[in-house]
């Protein structure tokens, strides 16, 4: 075989699937928002997530009925009664 | 911002989470629900100086308060807290809430925020346990 021969094919396959992997690596995945990591801000706002209804009396675009903020008015019952906190 | 809806898709917010991730979140709180009879519901935002009376209202302004389980979550502020109504406390005490809670922190200090979530909503589904064997 040549030079140029033996170059391309043990040198250039290499470099090429190097360079194929990179571009997958880097280019692949998520990039609009970075990933979450503790300690940094969260400029989010807050959102609310339910299931979908369990019952089949319920139409299928409809939530539970919920107040509006996150601070209802004093006075309100109090429905908690147990659960756990947590930090990290 | 309800997973569940017809979302329009060219119009994705920019929400935390990618739709996905919203998929992940949206399955596992129904199959939760599906499950238990229980109306799992997740909060994602900021719970402010005293996140466990917020948690609380939160969970107060539920429709079906006796009958859910709220877990909220904060980010910014690295704090979760799981709230049971009153029905769902007697199949949920509260060291299962916490057993659940400990495991999310766990996957949330690695940044795993979905996995996380998910994790905890299966544990808290595998603790109260199917409908019919509930303790009333």
């Amino acid at each position: 075989m040549t030079v140029v021969q033996t170059l391309l094919i043990y040198v250039g396959l290499p470099a090429l699937g190097f360079a194929v992997m990179a571009v997958l690596v880097y280019a692949g995945g998520n990039g609009r928002s970075p990933r979450y990591r503790p300690g940094r801000d969260w400029n989010h706002e807050d959102v609310w997530y339910l299931p979908r209804p369990i019952s089949s009396k319920a139409p299928a675009h409809s939530a539970p009925e919920l107040t509006g903020g996150a601070a209802p008015a004093e006075g309100v019952r109090r429905t908690a009664r147990g659960g756990a906190s947590g930090t990290w | 911002m309800v997973p569940g809806e017809d979302e329009d898709r060219s119009a994705v917010p920019a929400g935390p989470f990618t739709p996905k991730q919203l998929a992940r979140l949206d399955e596992a709180l129904t199959l939760s629900s599906r499950e238990t009879g229980v109306q799992f519901s997740l909060y994602v935002g900021a719970l402010g100086a005293t996140p466990r009376r917020t948690a609380e209202d939160l969970h107060a302004g539920l429709g079906a308060a006796a009958n859910s389980v709220l877990v909220a979550v904060s980010p910014g502020e690295r704090r979760l807290e799981i709230v049971t109504g009153e029905q769902t406390a007697k199949r949920l005490p509260d060291r299962s809430c916490a057993l659940a809670a400990l495991s999310m922190t766990s996957s949330l200090t690695g940044g795993d925020l979905v996995g996380g979530i998910v994790n905890g909503l299966r544990m808290l589904a595998d603790q109260a346990g199917k409908p019919a064997l509930a303790h009333h």
